[in-house]
C-alpha cells in the first residue's frame, strides 16, 4: 500500500503515536562534540526535533542494537564449594520502532538474520522491531547499494518505507504493520504525482552513485584471482586496524572474552566484536596461525563479502553502504578494488 | 594535462603525528589519507585529512603581511610588503635593545608545530633576551620533568609490543586528541581490548570514546575512575598507600632499585583512604581493587594525558604518578610496561637553539634577574621558558619591568592563556606586537603587524615534536603557500639577518635543517627522500632491569635534586590537597565543579573557521549528567551559562550518561568565528597561586554555577 504523509504530521502526529507503544531509536547527533556529533548515530529519540532525517551516513550501523558488541552472557561467582550462574542477557522490555533506516542497512538486517536467526535473544529483539525505513535523499560519497541490489530502493525489509519527496514522505508498506500503520487518520492516499516525485528522487540518487561494478563479473573474477597481485597492493596499504570490521553492518565476527575479579571469585563471560584484520584473529592452539600475512587476511575480508556467502548462502554479503571505505584510514575503498579486479 | 602526485607527510593537528598521504592534483591538495608504511594510529585520520585539506584551500588565509592603519583592535589594516614588515620590526627591536636592553623584546611561542619553536629560541638566545614565554607551564613540562627526576629520562614509552595485561589511561582522549606521553596508540589499545588479556582502566571525567567505530566508551573498560577535577594527584597517593599498606610491591626491587621509599612509607601513613575517598569522589573499593591490579598484573603501565597538569600542583601530582610507575616497578623492568629510549642523535631543540651560542649566553644569561617572573620557576627557568601569567603580570603591573615588544608565533594568547580579559589588557601595552598566524584571531585583532604564516605542508621542515616521543619526522611541502605567506622559521631566519644576527643564522632553512640532522649523518634532502622518519630505540632487556639515568642511578621515589629548586624532593599529600581549595570549593553558589575537554575536532583554539571542521562541530558544547541536568530544569541541546567566581561563559548542553554529577565539562578553544561568549578563559585566573616548580595554574577544577542561557545566537 502506497500512501503520504506531511512531514509536519510525520513529526507531531505519527511521531506521538509511536512514542506512546514504542521505544524509538532514529539518527541524531544529540550528544556532544564526539565522533558521534560528527556522524550522526542511530540512538534512543526522545525528541523529534533530535530526529535528523536528512543525514547520509552514520558511522555506526545499527548492528550494535541487535548484536551489542561488549554483551555479557553470564556472570559466574564462587559460592562456598559451588559455582553460581547468572545469565545476564537481557530482553527488551518494550518494542523498538527503528526510523530511518537507509535501505543498505536495512538489507544488511537480512544478512545478521541468517546469522544469528538460531539465537532466541537476537530473534526475539527482531520480532519486536518495527523498521521504518528511509530512501536516501541522495548518494553518499562512498556507496554502491546499486551495484549490489541493496538500493536506492528496497523491495522487502521493511514494516514502512518512507521518501522524501519535499514537504511530506512517501510510505510504502511492506509488512502487516506497516499496513495498519497506514490506516491511520493522517496518512493521505499517495497521488500519481506523489509516485512520481518518488520515483524521480530514487532516480537521482542512483545517477549520483558512483563507481557502479557489475557484481556478476565482480563473482566470477574473484572465483579466479585468488593469488592476484594486486591483493598485495592494497594489502600494503592496509594498517589492520579493523575500522572496516567495526563499522560494517553486515561483520558479525566477535570473540568471547572472560572478565574475571583479580581472584577470580567472580566473572563475566562476554562477546566482544572482533576483526579479522588482526593478526590473533584465526590464530589456532599450537601457535599455528591461518592467516599470518596480513594480505591473506586482507583478501579473506573481502572474500567472505563478496565470494563465501555466495557459495554458501546464495547472496553476497557486502550491502555496499561504503562505510568500510570512508573509516579507513587509508581509504582503502572496495569500489577500486572490484573494477581493477 | 592533469597531474597527481602523492605525497607522504606527517600529520599535526593532534599530538599522535600520524603519517599522510597527501594526494595533489594540478597543484590542489584534495585527498589526504594514511601515509602508507609509516606509523598511524588511525586516530581521526579524517580530521587530519579535514585539517589539512580545509586549511590549505581555505579562501580566509592571511596572504599578505598587514599594518594596522586604526586603532588597537579596530581591524582596519593596510597590507604591506615582506621588507617593510621586516624593516619595521628590526627597527623597533634595535631600538628597544638599545634604549631598555634586550629581554624587553619578549618571544610568544606556542606548541611547537615545525621548526619555529627552535628558530625563536635561537633568535632569543642571539639577541640576548631570557624571556620566551611557552604553554609549557601547562602542556607536558610537568609530566615530562616529573619522569626525568624520577626514572632520569623523557623518553619513556609504553612497551605494547609486550602485550600489557593492565593499562591505565589518565586524562588523555586518545582515539581524538592525540596518546598519552607515554604513546598508547588507538591501534595497539585496540588489538589489546580484542585479545582479551588486557585489563583496561580509565581515568577520566568524561566517558570518553575508546574506540569511536566500535562505540566503545571508557564505561566499557574494566574500571572507569572519574575523580574529582583536579585531585589526580591524592588519588595517585590513595593508589600508592594501597600498595605500600598492603605489602604488595616487590621488596627485593624496592631496596636494589629505588630510593627514598621510606620516606614515602612514611608520607602515606598521614592520610586515610577514607580521606582519598571524600576528595577524589573516587569510592575506596575501586582504589583498592585498581591499586592491586597495579601492583599485581605485569606487565602493567599508566600512560597520562596532559589534562591532569592544569592546577597548582601539577608538578607533584605528576611526580605523584611517577612515583607510582616506579613503586610497580613498570619502568625499564624485564616485567614492565615502560621502557626508556635513545632517540635520533641529531641536535635536538635544546641543543639547536643554545649551543653554540655560549658566549651570546654568557653575555646575555637567563638569570631570574633579567627574566620575568624572576627565580618564581625554578624548573621552567631550567626547561628554558617562562610562564604565560608571568608576561601577563609583567605587562598588567609593570614589575619586573614593562615589556615592549611582543613576537607571537603560532598560537592565540587572547583565547588559550589563563583570563582573557586580562591577557588582552595586557597584550594592549606592547609598543609593538607582531602576530604571524594563518587565520586572523583573537590575537591578531589587537596586533599592530601581522605576518600571513604558511602551514606545515607548504614548505619542508623537520618534525621533532613531542620531543619527548623520540622521533623525528620529514615534514614536505606539498603545495604552495596561498599569496605571500612565509614559514615561520623563515620569517625568523630573515628578521635575525635584519637585526645584525645574520652569523647566528643562515642563509636559506634548509642550510639550518642540514645542520640540525649533521649528527646523523644525513643532509635534509637525503633525509626527506630516503629516510622519513626516525624512531627511538628501545633499550629494554628481557634478562634485567635496565637501570636509571638519575644521579643516584636509581628510581628517585624521593628525589634530593629537587630540593635543591626548592621544591619538595616528595609529593605530599598536604599540597596535593591544594588544588581544591579556594576558588575550587564546592559552596551554595558554586555548587558544581567546571572542568574542560580539548575538542575532538578542531586542534586546542585554532582552526575555528576552517569549514571542513566547523561543519563537524559547530557549536561549543558543555557536558553534563543527565540526571543533574533535569534537577536544573535543562533539557539535552540547551543552552546554558557556566559561571565561576571570574566570569560566566555560554555552551550547549549535552547530556553524558555516568558522568558524575557535580561535573560541568566545559570545551576549550572557542572564541574565534563566533561564539565568543563561549571562551573557556573567561572562567579562569591568570594570578597567583601559582605552580612555583613549572609555572602551572588552577584552569580546570573551578567551582561553578549553571544556569540557562538565552539560545540567540545559534
Amino acid at each position: 500500500m502506497d500512501k503520504v504523509i506531511r512531514k509536519h504530521d510525520f513529526l507531531k502526529l505519527l511521531f506521538a503515536d509511536l512514542k506512546e507503544k514504542y521505544h524509538i531509536i532514529g539518527p541524531t547527533r544529540k550528544g556532544g562534540g564526539t565522533s558521534t556529533y560528527a556522524y550522526p548515530t542511530f540512538d534512543d529519540i526522545d525528541r523529534a526535533i533530535d530526529l535528523e532525517m536528512g543525514y547520509t551516513t552514520t558511522m555506526g550501523s545499527l548492528k550494535k542494537l541487535y548484536f551489542p558488541d561488549n554483551e555479557a552472557l553470564y556472570q559466574y561467582q564462587r559460592v562456598g564449594t559451588e559455582v553460581e550462574l547468572v545469565n545476564l542477557r537481557q530482553a527488551w522490555d518494550k518494542e523498538k520502532v527503528i526510523l530511518g533506516l537507509h535501505p543498505c542497512d536495512i538489507s544488511a538486517l537480512a544478512v545478521l538474520d541468517k546469522v544469528f536467526g538460531l539465537d532466541q535473544y537476537y530473534t526475539d529483539k527482531r520480532n519486536k522491531s518495527l523498521i521504518i525505513g528511509l530512501t536516501c535523499d541522495s548518494a553518499c560519497s562512498r556507496g554502491f547499494c546499486s551495484s549490489v541490489n541493496s538500493g536506492p530502493d528496497a523491495q522487502s525489509g521493511f514494516d514502512l518505507l518512507l521518501t522524501d519527496i519535499g514537504d511530506g514522505y512517501f510510505c510504502r508498506s511492506g509488512s502487516e504493520r506497516g499496513e495498519r500503520l497506514l490506516s491511520l487518520e493522517y496518512f493521505k492516499a499517495a497521488a500519481p504525482e506523489d509516485i512520481q516525485a518518488r520515483a524521480k528522487k530514487l532516480q537521482k540518487t542512483e545517477d549520483e552513485l558512483k563507481g557502479r561494478f557489475s557484481l556478476d563479473e565482480v563473482t566470477s573474477a574473484l572465483a579466479e584471482k585468488y593469488n592476484d597481485s594486486l591483493w598485495d597492493e592494497f594489502a600494503d596499504k592496509c594498517y589492520t586496524c579493523g575500522a572496516c570490521n567495526m563499522v560494517c553492518p553486515t561483520c558479525t565476527c566477535f570473540t568471547i572474552n572472560e572478565k574475571a575479579k583479580g581472584d577470580h571469585s567472580q566473572g563475566k563471560r562476554v562477546v566482544v566484536w572482533d576483526s579479522c584484520h588482526f593478526e590473533r584473529f584465526a590464530q589456532m592452539a599450537g601457535n599455528f596461525n591461518l592467516r599470518e600475512e596480513k594480505k591473506s587476511r586482507f583478501k579473506h575480508r573481502i572474500y567472505d563479502k563478496f565470494h563465501f556467502s555466495l557459495v554458501r548462502q546464495g547472496k553476497v554479503s557486502c550491502v555496499g553502504c561504503g562505510r568500510c571505505a570512508d573509516f579507513c584510514p587509508s581509504h582503502i575503498d572496495i569500489r577500486e578494488a572490484m573494477s581493477r579486479l | 594535462m592533469a597531474t597527481r602526485k602523492e605525497h607522504i607527510t606527517f600529520c599535526h593537528i593532534c599530538g599522535n603525528h600520524c603519517a599522510l598521504t597527501a594526494v595533489v592534483e594540478n597543484g590542489k591538495l584534495v585527498e589526504v589519507k594514511a601515509g602508507a608504511g609509516y606509523p598511524a594510529n588511525m586516530c581521526s585520520i579524517q580530521k587530519g585529512a579535514d585539517h589539512l585539506i580545509g586549511t590549505v584551500n581555505s579562501p580566509d588565509r592571511l596572504t599578505k603581511p598587514l599594518r594596522r592603519v586604526g586603532e588597537k583592535g579596530s581591524g582596519k589594516w593596510e597590507e604591506i610588503s615582506w621588507d617593510e614588515a621586516l624593516d619595521t620590526i628590526a627597527e623597533k627591536l634595535i631600538d628597544v635593545k638599545e634604549k631598555f636592553g634586550p629581554e624587553y623584546v619578549i618571544m610568544v611561542l606556542g606548541e611547537p608545530k615545525g621548526m619555529e619553536f627552535p628558530f625563536a629560541q635561537r633568535f632569543a638566545t642571539a639577541f640576548g633576551t631570557p624571556n620566551t614565554i611557552t604553554p609549557g607551564n601547562y602542556c607536558g613540562v610537568q609530566s615530562t620533568e616529573a619522569l626525568r627526576y624520577t626514572f632520569g629520562s623523557r623518553y619513556i614509552r609504553a612497551r605494547m609490543e609486550g602485550n600489557p595485561g593492565l593499562v591505565t589511561i589518565w586524562g588523555s582522549n586518545i582515539a581524538h586528541t592525540g596518546g598519552t606521553f607515554s604513546q598508547i596508540g588507538r591501534n595497539d589499545l585496540n588489538r589489546l581490548i580484542v585479545g582479551g588479556d588486557t585489563k583496561l582502566v580509565v581515568i577520566d571525567p568524561k566517558n570518553i570514546e575508546l574506540w569511536p567505530e566500535k562505540g566503545m566508551h571508557a564505561a566499557d573498560a574494566d574500571y572507569w575512575l572519574r575523580p574529582r577535577p583536579s585531585s589526580d594527584g591524592i588519588l595517585a597517593m590513595g593508589f600508592i598507600k594501597v600498595i605500600i599498606d598492603e605489602k604488595l610491591y616487590d621488596p627485593d626491587y624496592i631496596e636494589k632499585w629505588t630510593v627514598g621509599f621510606e620516606e614515602l612509607r612514611q608520607e602515606v601513613a598521614t592520610f586515610t583512604l577514607e580521606e582519598v575517598e571524600k576528595l577524589t569522589w573516587v569510592p575506596k573499593k575501586d582504589i583498592q581493587e585498581v591499586a592491586r591490579l597495579m601492583a599485581t598484573v605485569k606487565p602493567a603501565l599508566i600512560g597520562n594525558g596532559n589534562s591532569l597538569e592544569g592546577n597548582i600542583e601539577a608538578f607533584q601530582m605528576a611526580r605523584a604518578l611517577a612515583v607510582l610507575r616506579g613503586l610497580i616497578g613498570s619502568v625499564n623492568t624485564p616485567y614492565g610496561g615502560l621502557v626508556d629510549q635513545i632517540p635520533p642523535n641529531y641536535y635536538p631543540p635544546g641543543a639547536f637553539m643554545m649551543s653554540d651560542l655560549k658566549e651570546k649566553l654568557k653575555e646575555y644569561p637567563r638569570t631570574p634577574e633579567r627574566t620575568i617572573g624572576g627565580s618564581d620557576f625554578s624548573i621552567a627557568a631550567k626547561f628554558g621558558y617562562v610562564p604565560t601569567q608571568a608576561l601577563v603580570d609583567a605587562l598588567l603591573t609593570e614589575k619586573p619591568y614593562l615589556p615592549k615588544v611582543g613576537l607571537t608565533f603560532v598560537n592565540n594568547p587572547l583565547l588559550t592563556y589563563a583570563d582573557s580579559i586580562a591577557t588582552e589588557e595586557a597584550f594592549k601595552k606592547f609598543e609593538l606586537l607582531v602576530v604571524s598566524e594563518l587565520f586572523h584571531t583573537a590575537t591578531t585583532r589587537i596586533a599592530d603587524i601581522v605576518l600571513p604564516a604558511a602551514v606545515l605542508s607548504e614548505y619542508d621542515g623537520i618534525a621533532y615534536w613531542p620531543a619527548w616521543f623520540g622521533n623525528l619526522r620529514a615534514n614536505v611541502k606539498v603545495v604552495d603557500p596561498p599569496g605571500e605567506a612565509w614559514p615561520d622559521h623563515k620569517m625568523v631566519n630573515e628578521l635575525a639577518k635584519r637585526v645584525g644576527l645574520g652569523q647566528y643564522f643562515w642563509e636559506d632553512e634548509i642550510m639550518a635543517m642540514d645542520y640540525m640532522l649533521e649528527p646523523l649523518g644525513m643532509t635534509w634532502e637525503y633525509f626527506r627522500d630516503n629516510v622519513r622518519y626516525l624512531h627511538g630505540e628501545s633499550l629494554y632487556d628481557p634478562e634485567k632491569v635496565i637501570g636509571y639515568n638519575t644521579r643516584s642511578g636509581k628510581v628517585q621515589l624521593y628525589c634530593e635534586e629537587l630540593a635543591k629548586s626548592k621544591v619538595d624532593p616528595l609529593p605530599r599529600f598536604k599540597d596535593l590537597v591544594k588544588p581544591l581549595m579556594g576558588p575550587c570549593e564546592i559552596t551554595e553558589s558554586y555548587p558544581f565543579i567546571m572542568t574542560n575537554y580539548k575538542s575532538e575536532v578542531f586542534m586546542l583554539s585554532g582552526y575555528r573557521g576552517v569549514k571542513e571542521l566547523r561543519i563537524k562541530s559547530p557549536t561549543p558544547t558543555v557536558y553534563m549528567n543527565p540526571d543533574a541536568a533535569k534537577e536544573q530544569g535543562f533539557k539535552d541541546g540547551d543552552w546554558i551559562y557556566i559561571e565561576t567566581f571570574k566570569g560566566r561563559i555560554r555552551q550547549k548542553l549535552a547530556l553524558q550518561p555516568g558522568m558524575h554529577p557535580k561535573v560541568v565539562n566545559v570545551e576549550f578553544g572557542w572564541g574565534d568565528y563566533g561564539y565568543e561568549d563561549a571562551n573557556n578563559n573567561l572562567l579562569t585566573e591568570y594570578s597567583r597561586p601559582w605552580d612555583t616548580a613549572t609555572g602551572c595554574l588552577t584552569l580546570r577544577g573551578l567551582a561553578c554555577k549553571v544556569y540557562l542561557a538565552p539560545d540567540e545566537g545559534e
